[in-house]
């Protein structure tokens, strides 16, 4: 017979479960064991016995008072809630089974955690992965940053280089120094190109000018430009073309690959021959550049259109971007760039494929604009580099042209009141000031004089911008005397 | 005859509290997680200085709320509080369960930072371990998997319940 007690505490705690209780002496030694232990899994202890040798789990516990143990693991299928009453001097343990809403709590639980778990996984991930991408973005834009402002520095320079020399040369065009200077201050220039290119993302989505051009003059101004490198070595260069005629082409983009394939071809090169092919069919446009030149190992032939790869790693020549900058510039243009076959100590085979395409409607007056009379013209030059003003006016000599330069904004400002002035050139920064900001004050004193900037800064996406602005052009730096007159006649 | 101390494994779900003591008791342990409902119990006699002590090991499920350990902690003499040194929430928890229970600040305690096998999965920092210290508690580096440090915390603390004899 179950004790009325526990009968009592077992109803008013809303237990209907499987139990056993043991009756315990003050002592703590079992007096009775009511119901089924083995129910539960343990075996009935026998009367007389202290609580604490068969439960040794219960021995720190403190018996002067009531407890209560929910979700007693007894082993891994029985659990149990475990009540210690006092009543009338009696001391009773009271087992009950939980098992069933255990296992049930148990699933729950267990689908919660893992639940939370993998989430916060995720999470960490996730955040791990944010932080990587912000990194990344954030050095990428300090390189596009150091690439542009590096552009610039070495851009006012080189325009001196490159222009003193062209003036030299054009007094002493024989002179082999100074065709030497020239010709590596123009190879300087292109890799500042290369160079700004790679770091320009818009590469990619670069806007196209097909233009008509006879394929023969195009070739034959290939030769002359890699001319003068071959000559040095004794190397000697062709040009052939399948067909007479025209082809449309990316006229600036093509050459561009084109002079780095020949370079290239030339630099790894010792003696023998380069030579230039166009086979022209109905669909597209072949180009194939052959030296008999040191060829590319085979191991290496994956790598060289990846940026920074050299060829040949301790030659010193060339940065390693020219052939990445080739192939971007390729796709750019709708055409595919790849190494044909090469053989070492044979030579190598590069093949340039482009798409036929219809000319690009021009919307530029192509007529030769150096006929406009510059005659009473006056022209504003703003740099803060003397040896660029200097520069300007001299090539300027020969022309009608009066120039007038200043070293500073605030010294324009004084010309531009005193003087009329039909053209202002100006650089991008000139001292601390800006050349925008100056522009603006410009337009708002009511001045309407056409502004160009010179900018070693090639993208298109600033040079949108600097027209949105209100520049009525952007000239590149470093230019040569051509593209100065061509600026200047088109926007004067 | 030896003493019997209760000492008590608390901290979040999932840091090791089970494992720790599976591998204490038995130098086992298992990969698969299941969680703990309750409390499950087992005793491990030691003996430490000379002297006999028996543990009494309560596995208490991971902390939910508070009143959580309300029915476990009853005159317990002794805490291993189980951080995972994978796991930053982990040691969130802390703080949460000393402003439930401001009394167990009395209670002899040593800290395990579980899961050091894991070193590439390892966030805690050097720095974050020794503001630890502010709580007075013995803290170890320990792997339920490779048994690092397990022994030599559970033994830590008995030889400061023995001392506090
Ligand atoms: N690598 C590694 N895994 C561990 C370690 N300790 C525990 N684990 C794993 O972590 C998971 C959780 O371990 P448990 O011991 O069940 O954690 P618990 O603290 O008892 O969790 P709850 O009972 O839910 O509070 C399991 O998958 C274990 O295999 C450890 O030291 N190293
Ligand atoms: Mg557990």
């Amino acid at each position: 017979m179950i004790p009325e007690v526990v009968k009592n505490f077992l109803l008013q705690n809303k237990e209907k479960q499987g139990f056993f209780c043991l009756q315990l002496t003050n002592d703590l030694l079992i007096e009775h064991v009511y119901g089924k232990p083995q129910q539960l899994g343990l075996s009935p202890p026998k009367k007389g016995l202290k609580v604490l040798e068969v439960l040794p789990v219960f021995l720190p516990e403190m018996y002067n008072e009531e407890f209560e143990i929910p979700f007693y693991n007894l082993s891994e299928h029985s659990v149990c809630n475990i009540y210690f009453i006092k009543k009338h001097k009696e001391n009773y343990l009271i087992f009950v089974d939980k098992s069933e809403i255990f296992q049930v709590t148990q699933k729950y639980q267990q689908f919660a955690h893992e639940d939370n778990i993998s989430k916060n996984k995720f999470k960490r991930i996730a955040q791990e992965l944010e932080r990587a991408k912000q990194k990344l973005n954030k050095s990428n834009q300090e390189k596009a940053t150091l690439i542009a402002m590096l552009s610039h520095e070495l851009g006012t320079p080189l325009t001196s280089i490159l222009g003193y020399c062209e003036l030299l040369l054009e007094e002493d065009e024989n002179n082999h120094n100074l065709q030497v200077i020239h010709r590596n201050s123009i190879y300087l220039q292109h890799l500042i190109e290369n160079t700004l290119l790679f770091g320009k993302t818009e590469v990619d989505s670069m806007s196209t000018h097909i233009e008509t051009i006879n394929v023969e003059d195009f070739l034959g101004s290939l030769v002359d430009t890699i001319l003068p490198a071959a000559l040095e070595k004794d190397i000697f260069i062709s040009a052939q073309s399948s067909e007479q005629g025209t082809i449309n082409i990316d006229v600036t983009r093509t050459k561009q690959i084109l002079i780095n394939l020949l370079n290239n071809a030339v630099k790894y090169s010792n003696h023998g021959s380069v030579k230039i092919c166009c086979h022209v069919s109905k669909e597209q446009y072949e180009f194939l550049i052959s030296d008999t030149g040191i060829g590319i190992d085979v191991a290496q032939q994956n790598n060289i259109f990846n940026p920074w790869e050299r060829v040949n790693k301790n030659d010193g020549k060339g940065s390693g971007i020219g052939l990445f900058i080739s192939q971007k510039l390729a796709k750019a243009i709708g055409g595919q760039l790849q190494l044909k076959e090469s053989t070492k100590n044979v030579g190598s085979v590069f093949q340039l494929l482009l798409p036929v395409k219809e000319p690009s409607v021009n919307h530029e007056n192509k007529t030769p604009s150096q006929t406009i009379c510059l005659q009473a013209k006056t022209l504003l030059v703003i740099d803060d580099d003397q040896d660029v003003l200097d520069l300007i006016e001299a090539f300027l000599e020969k022309t009608e042209l009066k120039v007038i330069t200043a070293l500073s904004f605030l010294d324009a400002e004084s010309i531009l009141i005193k003087t009329n002035v039909d053209l202002i050139l100006t650089d991008l920064n000139v001292g601390a000031a800006k050349a925008p900001t100056f522009l603006k004050e410009l337009r708002n004193d009511k001045c309407d004089v056409p502004v160009v900037l010179m900018s070693a800064m090639p993208s298109n996406k600033a040079k949108q911008q600097f027209i949105e602005n209100g520049f009525n052009n952007v000239m590149l730096k470093p230019f040569n005397h051509n593209q100065l007159l061509k600026t200047i006649t088109t926007n004067i | 005859m030896s003493v019997a101390k209760k000492i008590c494994l608390i901290g979040r779900f999932a840091v090791g509290k089970t494992s720790l003591v599976k591998q204490f008791i038995e130098k086992q342990f298992g990969e698969k997680y299941k969680t703990t409902v309750g409390v499950s119990i087992s005793t491990k006699n030691l003996t430490v200085e000379n002297k006999d002590i028996s543990l009494v090991i309560w596995d208490i499920a991971g902390f939910e709320q508070d009143g959580h350990y309300a029915h476990y902690m009853r005159g317990v003499h002794g805490l291993i509080w189980v951080l995972d040194g994978t796991e930053p929430e982990s040691f969130k928890i802390l703080e949460t369960i000393n402003n439930s229970l401001p009394e167990i600040k009395q209670v002899p305690s040593v800290c395990f930072i579980n899961k050091c096998d894991l070193v590439d999965e390892w966030v805690i920092k050097e720095s974050e371990i020794n503001s630890l210290k502010e709580f007075n508690y013995a803290v170890y580096k320990t792997s339920a998997k490779t048994g690092e440090n397990v022994e030599a915390g559970f033994t830590k603390l008995a030889s400061l319940l023995l001392s506090s004899l």
